[in-house]
């Protein structure tokens, strides 16, 4: 059999295409990205800010957007449509065409005079139709690729030749081409990765909503173009009638999702309560005055993700309103305001006025991703959404083809990120063997060796478009730049990033013979591995390189005052100059890769992963504390789709146990770990040392069994009040005693959402709504009474939520003033809840009690986490990079979580979760070696005292004492420069190396300097 | 009759020629009288002969923590910086302990100065040291020529006086206001040890301090300070400035002026004072070796109090406890970042 | 009857092979294949007409084409410009109040209060007639209309019918 191709094609360039895509571009296989819009970015590059982090949307995206674009191992290709498919797993062959953008991106530098002059105006589909942009246009100010495109519908020229072309008579660089045409190609690739997204559901068959009658109702999409400082208001928060900033928001919820009597959608979209609540948090920040008062109207509050319940106290706390209603119709007030009738449990209606309206609606499928599934013989459900299996997450029907995103149910970032990874990781199980066959190499000219050089300093000042040059005088700056000590060379440019003026200041370098760069520009954190690349591309070490941030900290924020902003970025310039100077080249580090993976914890998450990470080749070990594989999986009944745990469990186990690459080690714990990425020593607790290269914390957690105290409801005390998990085990037994019962209750929340333990057990409502339904077939005239706070059966989940209602299971809801009193006389139960509806308390008599008790974390989590050193969220679980977008990452690098011990999640998402801690793993494995950090710490022997406080505050454990000499020395593969022996020395015997006192000090005095 | 000094000589003398004798340590560090009244010069006997010129009395006021370091050094052979260790066990010195020397020395075993190994120490419970600034305004700065000292008084003669001084009066505030006048490490005591004192208002003096309002409280330090000559006797004297190149001397870059300029001053005077945090003891070596009599010890103290307070932490009183500046602990106090002073809840 | 039928049959999803319509469906039928034939020349005053969707009919019933079918019938039988709809409509309508046993539960000033959402909305139509299809509706309607001073007169919809009615010699 001949190898399979080492290349991937991913449909969808929003997050969870560009995450898959940089996760096996950096694995070694070589993808062709295809989005059908000019600019990768999706419906993230749409939101103003994200949950629960309140990050900017653009600054978190932007980053992975820009490695994506520049990253040698991925192909993107905008304006383009997958055709047809044919072709078998492995080697797929896929017709793709590419509609003409008429514009050369090798060409265009993105000035936007072309806009400029473009007499056409249409409505903004990025801002949904909120603003107007030109025939000519980008997508986004932050759009990759920075490249114009024409609209061909919208261009006049394109729809009868002679008229207009005005962009073509002012492009500086004669980019425009008229005669461009669609293209099609044929790509061959091992696999395919969907990514489709969703489109927003569109409220106007809605006629109660009064979206399309009254003017200042909005869908939650429009909200974030009006907040978003690259909307039409430029983040002004304005409502449409009159531009003025509304002052009383209300948000109603499922808008198109959970409603299955309009022409909408039965299933929960997950994210819209959440959305809801940041919109509210964040216009609020907006507003100048911030006195804005918010209401969310809603039926089941969802905050079921990491984080989301303290966001929706703190939101509560913080004045937001929050109303258990649903409204009948949005009526017209006075002045274009909006009047909202609602009821509340006291069934005392109420009336409100609002400014403005935001109708949070639900994420559905786009019609062309159904009409790709159609082309592709892709199967998706009821829903329109495609069809997964519970334990395959992100596989399709078609083998070969994974899906990832909201294109199989309306999910989050977090999620979609998670399962992108894991998309990625099942396309490695298959093409491993052809890893770095169809990828490009970077190659670096040898580097000239400067040090005898008197410094010359060349300067590049940008301006950034009009981010910068619209405030600051950048020809002023080149010219002082010019007459700073040093400096040979200055120059501005209209963008520094575009690949032309990167070729011409690798160019720059050579001719004049440049050995420091200082950029005047933007934050580090956008483009400086970008310049740092061309300065090698020059000739020159890479860190003989500083950059001048007058962007985010000048022109951003000192819009006011253009001459005192020019005058800073002249001293911001003055600084670096002076600093550039003391640079120094430093060594590329690097550690090579120990070739195995240690998963520590062997259940499902952890057998995923190792599983995966053996399916690529890659040797595991796994050691799990108990005797036997499983975790929490060995407890567990079926998914909420009712596929039986224990079937799947036994076969994984069979797999894991057999696999010639994973080396299991039962009854084995984790003592101690040295180390660091690519070159880890672990110790486990049989006394044996295992070298590996990544490390899997896959713990799981614990179930919390309320023995006593407040949420004790008689457990432990009637043999029948059982916890979920004791509930499935009479299921898995088919405990015959389960039958003839006449009445059972289920208690949601108990131990959950309190103080105590103020988060969400997301898998609680699912599970045990499942569990009722069981009962139900088992007994179908019992009687089940569900007490609930929330019902958050996100997502289809909702589905068996209608099916529990349609079989007559009867919820109640209960609040913490008033939790349902549990008690027991001669061997019978008695309930008593308060019932907010009829507003009477309602006496039940169960044979079964069950209570949906929280998932807590593991009481021993600080001993492991202190090992890898991982933090820990306040709930103590265990804390990933960023909760965004490095979901499965610690911020130690080489460590990745999965499963339970990140979060309560049911077993789909630990598959996935899973699956991508191992994709992320095999970015590391996948190579010889990885780069450590170059500007690390180095130590003056004369200077030491060997008093060793460096070592005891070292995060990373990276400076020792020498035994020999009794001072202090710093191993350059775990040190990552963060400074904090250099605070701490009280000899000054430790810095960093190119960020000395000499240096600093020559920059604070050129900070200081008439 | 002797007095409780010599009878505490008479042992150290015996101590330390045993010692020597039987070649346990190879240099004992004590003390040996000066050539003026009330001072005593530190002294390293390495020879049993050498035994017979140890002393102690109330005017033991360096702090012998200083030197040991030194002198463990000394008794190395030479070696080249990369050089292992010699095998074998290195001589070892024996020394004299109170409480706050003896606390010196944990933090030295701490941060890697000595090796509790080669240290044989041997305790004494501290009576208090007199401050001789103090008996020489007693005498309206006449010229002291002899000082007898008896249990609880000095007999202080001069040309043309003789006065008698009580004891008490003319210790030390630093030993005033000491809690642990025992030795909290040692092989070996002599005489009593004296169970801890009380001090109501241990801190009163920087309270006093504290209390003044900010303007109050500058000209206060800056005149303290005003007839400092920069010369470095307290840095010398104490045993936590032991930095190959002290800030003060560092030239690239220079972060501290050399000359008696009032910033300049101020700045060294302050910096060392934060060096200190967490480790001083409050020995008093410093206001000791003054020429000027500074009281920079009110600046250290102050700092002491800080760490006490905020961190329930007094330096060298446990061998395995970690230096506060090293370590952290989740109920560390946090307001001066959030808002309401409470640990852990935010506005 | 009407409701408690058609929703048995769909939640028990009972089997069954006859179809399930209203007569208002049938009325709109008949006057489209001009079996049923009306003229809406009897109307020379111009009386104003609106009318009612009632829950059980509309909304949790058949849905919206049924109130279309609705409006087409009353529209044809008393004259296109002499139909004033209320705001909102059809599924969306508010209810009137009265149905599912309230009026015979016996809370009569509850009723009444649930029911001057309804009278609002009638009134503002200013239409004289309120045709209410369903006979819940139409008792409660009548009763907030006399309670509050309303001045429409509450029918049924085959009065008017058989006002409008075409009859063959």
């Amino acid at each position: 059999m001949s190898n399979p191709k080492g290349s991937v094609l991913v449909v969808g360039g929003g997050i969870s295409g560009v995450q898959a895509a940089l996760d096996l571009a950096d694995s070694g296989f070589y993808v062709h990205l295809v989005e059908k819009s000019p600019a990768i970015g999706g419906a993230m590059s749409q939101l103003d800010k994200t949950f629960p982090t309140n990050d900017c949307s653009a600054c978190i995206l932007s980053p992975k957007l820009v490695e994506a674009g520049r990253h040698l191992n991925i192909n993107l290709l905008t304006l383009s449509e997958v055709l047809d498919l044919e072709g078998e797993p492995g080697a797929f062959k896929v017709r793709v065409r590419q509609n003409p953008r008429y514009v050369d991106t090798e060409k265009c530098i993105a000035c936007g005079t072309c806009a400029q002059k473009c007499p056409k105006k249409v409505p903004n589909e990025f801002d949904l139709g909120l603003g107007t942009r030109k025939a000519i246009y980008l997508r986004y100010p932050q759009a990759v690729p920075l490249k114009y495109s024409i609209d061909e519908k919208a261009c006049i020229y394109l729809k009868k030749t002679g008229r207009c072309g005005f962009c073509e008579k002012v492009c500086p660089t004669g980019a425009i081409n008229f005669d461009d045409k669609p293209k099609e190609f044929t790509l061959e690739v091992g696999s395919v990765i969907l990514a489709l997204g969703f489109r927003p559901f569109d409220p106007s068959s809605l006629e109660f909503t009064g979206y399309g009658r009254l003017k200042n109702v909005v869908t939650s999409m429009e909200f974030e173009r009006l907040l978003s400082p690259s909307g039409p208001c430029m983040g002004h928060m304005e409502r449409p009638s009159d531009k003025k900033e509304p002052k009383r928001i209300a948000w109603l919820q499922c808008v198109g999702s959970r409603d299955i009597n309009r022409s909408c959608h039965g299933y929960c979209s997950s994210v819209c309560c959440m959305y809801a609540i940041k919109q509210a948090v964040i216009a609020r920040e907006h507003s100048k005055s911030g006195d804005i008062e918010a209401s969310i109207f809603f039926m089941d509050m969802r905050t079921h993700g990491k984080g989301f319940e303290a966001y929706y106290n703190r939101a509560q706390k913080e004045g937001i309103k929050f109303h258990r209603a649903r409204v009948h119709t949005v009526l017209k007030g006075k002045d274009d305001n909006l009047i909202v009738r609602y009821v509340e449990d006291d069934g005392i209606p109420r009336e409100e006025e609002f400014d403005l309206v935001v109708l949070s609606v639900g994420l559905e499928t786009d019609p062309s991703a159904i009409s790709l599934s159609k082309r592709l013989g892709i199967e998706l459900d009821a829903d329109k959404f495609l069809k997964t299996s519970l334990f395959s997450p992100v596989s399709t029907n078609r083998d070969g083809i994974f899906v990832c995103g909201a294109f199989s149910e309306p999910k989050d970032i977090p999620q979609s990120v998670m399962e992108a990874s894991a998309a990625a990781s099942c396309a490695q199980e298959r093409l491993w063997p052809s890893r770095w066959t169809e990828t490009k190499k970077k190659s670096f000219p040898p580097e000239r060796n400067v040090y005898a050089e008197p410094p010359r300093i060349g300067v590049f000042v940008c301006s950034c478009g009009i981010n910068i040059a619209g405030v600051i005088d950048v020809k002023e700056v080149t010219e002082y730049a010019k007459t700073l000590p040093g400096v040979v060379f200055a120059q501005n440019n209209l963008f520094t990033c575009s690949q032309d003026t990167i070729n011409q200041m690798a160019q720059t370098i050579k001719e004049k013979g440049l050995n420091r760069v200082v950029v005047a520009s933007c934050t580090p954190r956008t483009h400086e591995p970008l310049f740092q690349e061309t300065l090698r591309e020059a000739g020159i070490n890479k860190f003989l390189f500083e950059m001048a941030n007058i962007r985010d900290q000048d022109s951003w924020v000192h819009q006011d005052d253009p001459e005192a902003a020019t005058q800073k970025a002249k001293d911001l310039v003055r600084m670096a100059v002076s600093k550039v100077r003391g640079d120094e080249p430093l060594p590329y580090n690097f550690v090579p890769v120990k070739k195995r993976a240690l998963v520590i914890g062997g259940g499902v998450a952890g057998m995923v992963a190792s599983l995966s990470l053996a399916d690529q080749g890659f040797p595991v070990t796994l050691i799990e504390r108990k005797d036997r594989l499983g975790g929490h999986g060995r407890k567990f009944y079926r998914t909420w789709q009712g596929n039986l745990m224990q079937d799947y469990l036994k076969g994984l186990i069979e797999t894991v146990m057999s696999h010639e690459n994973i080396d299991v080690r039962l009854n084995t714990t984790l003592k101690a770990v040295s180390g660091s990425v690519g070159q880890f020593r672990s110790e486990l607790s049989d006394g044996s040392m295992v070298e590996h290269g990544v490390a899997i914390v896959a713990i799981g957690a614990e179930s919390f069994k309320p023995r006593k105290g407040k949420w004790n409801y008689l457990y432990g005390k009637n043999p029948n009040v059982h916890t979920l998990l004791e509930l499935d085990q009479r299921f898995i037994k088919n405990d015959p005693g389960l039958l003839g019962m006449n009445q059972a209750v289920f208690i949601h929340c108990v131990g959950s959402r309190v103080p105590e333990r103020p988060y969400c057990s997301r898998v609680c409502c699912t599970h045990a709504i499942d569990q009722a339904l069981k009962l139900k077939d088992l007994n179908p005239d019992m009687d089940i009474f569900m007490l609930y706070r929330d019902i958050r059966t996100y997502g289809k989940r909702e589905h068996i939520y209608e099916e529990a209602r349609a079989k007559g299971i009867v919820f109640i809801r209960y609040d913490l003033d008033n939790l349902p009193k549990v008690s027991e006389k001669d061997e019978r139960m008695t309930v008593k809840v308060r019932d907010p509806i009829i507003d009477e308390e309602v006496v039940l008599h169960p044979d079964l009690l069950i209570l949906a008790s929280a998932v807590r974390p593991r009481d021993d989590v600080g001993e492991l986490s202190k090992l890898f050193k991982c933090a820990m969220t306040e709930e103590g679980f265990l804390l990933e990079a960023h909760m965004k977008l490095r979901p499965v990452d610690f911020a130690t690098d080489g460590v990745f979580l999965a499963g339970l011990c990140h979060y309560p999640k049911p077993v789909e998402e630990t598959i996935a979760q899973a699956k991508a801690a191992a994709s992320r793993a095999a970015i590391v494995l996948s190579r010889e070696k990885v780069p450590a950090e170059s500007i690390t710490a180095i130590v003056n022997p004369m200077k030491c005292t060997g008093c060793a406080l460096c070592t005891l505050v070292c995060p990373y454990h990276a400076v020792g004492i020498d035994e020999n000499t009794g001072k202090a020395v710093v191993d350059t593969a775990l040190c990552k420069g963060c400074g904090a022996c250099v605070a701490g020395c009280r000899s000054d015997a430790i810095t960093l190396k190119n960020l000395g006192n000499e240096q600093i000090m020559a920059a604070v005095e050129a900070a200081l300097e008439e | 009759m002797f007095t409780i000094n010599e009878k505490i000589t008479v042992e150290i003398r015996k101590v330390a020629r045993d010692l020597l004798k039987k070649g346990e340590v190879s240099a004992f560090l004590g003390y040996t009288k000066g050539t003026v009244p009330m001072v005593m010069k530190p002294f390293v006997a390495r020879r049993q002969e050498d035994a017979e010129r140890l002393s102690w009395n109330s005017f033991c006021v360096l702090n012998l923590a200083n030197y040991l370091p030194l002198v463990l050094k000394s008794l190395e052979p030479p070696r080249r910086p990369n050089e292992p260790p010699p095998e074998g066990p290195l001589p070892k010195v024996g020394v004299l302990v109170t409480g706050c020397w003896s606390r010196n020395m944990v933090v030295q075993i701490k941060e890697n100065q000595i090796e509790r190994e080669r240290v044989k120490i041997i305790g004494i419970s501290s009576r208090g040291m007199v401050d001789r600034k103090k008996v020489q305004a007693l005498v309206d700065n006449n010229e002291i020529t002899e000082v007898i000292e008896e249990d609880h008084k000095l007999i202080v003669k001069g040309h043309g006086f003789t006065r008698e001084i009580n004891r008490w009066d003319v210790v030390r505030d630093n030993c005033k206001s000491c809690v642990h006048p025992d030795p909290v490490i040692y092989d070996e005591v002599i005489g009593d040890l004296s169970g801890g004192r009380q001090v109501p208002k241990r801190f009163g003096d920087i309270q006093e301090i504290e209390d003044m309002d900010i303007e109050e409280r500058w000209q206060w330090f800056q005149e303290e300070i005003l007839s400092c000559i920069r010369c470095y006797a307290c840095r010398n004297a104490c045993p936590l400035c032991y930095c190959p190149t002290c800030f003060v001397d560092d030239s690239r870059p220079q972060w501290v002026g050399k000359s008696i300029d009032k910033t300049d001053t101020a700045l060294f005077h302050i910096l060392r004072a934060f060096h200190c945090a967490g480790r001083c003891t409050d020995c008093g070596a410093c206001e000791s070796a003054c020429p000027m009599g500074i009281r920079m010890r009110l600046f250290t103290k102050k700092l002491y109090k800080d760490c006490m307070e905020l961190y329930g932490f007094e330096p060298g009183l446990k061998i395995d406890e970690p230096l506060p500046l090293t370590t952290f602990k989740l109920e560390d106090p946090q307001d001066y970042i959030l808002q309401q002073g409470q640990k852990g809840e935010e506005k | 009857m009407f409701y408690a039928t058609l929703e048995g049959l769909r939640r028990f999803k009972i089997p069954h092979n006859f179809e399930f319509v209203s007569i208002i469906s049938l009325y709109a039928k008949w006057i489209r294949e001009g079996r049923l034939k009306v003229d809406p020349s009897w109307n020379k005053e111009g009386l104003k007409f609106t009318c009612q969707d009632p829950c059980k009919l509309v909304r949790q019933g058949i849905g919206d084409p049924v109130a279309d079918d609705l409006r087409f019938v009353i529209k044809r039988v008393v004259g296109e410009e002499n139909f004033i709809d209320c705001w909102p409509n059809r599924s969306n309508n508010f209810c009137c109040g009265g149905g599912g046993g309230a009026l015979q539960a016996g809370f009569v000033e509850n009723r009444r209060k649930y029911g001057k959402v309804k009278f609002d909305q009638l009134s503002k139509t200013g239409a004289d007639v309120v045709i209410t299809p369903c006979h819940n509706c139409h008792t409660q309607i009548l009763d907030i209309c006399d309670y509050y001073g309303g001045k429409w007169k509450t029918t049924h919809l085959w009065n008017w019918i058989e006002k409008a009615l075409v009859l063959e010699k």
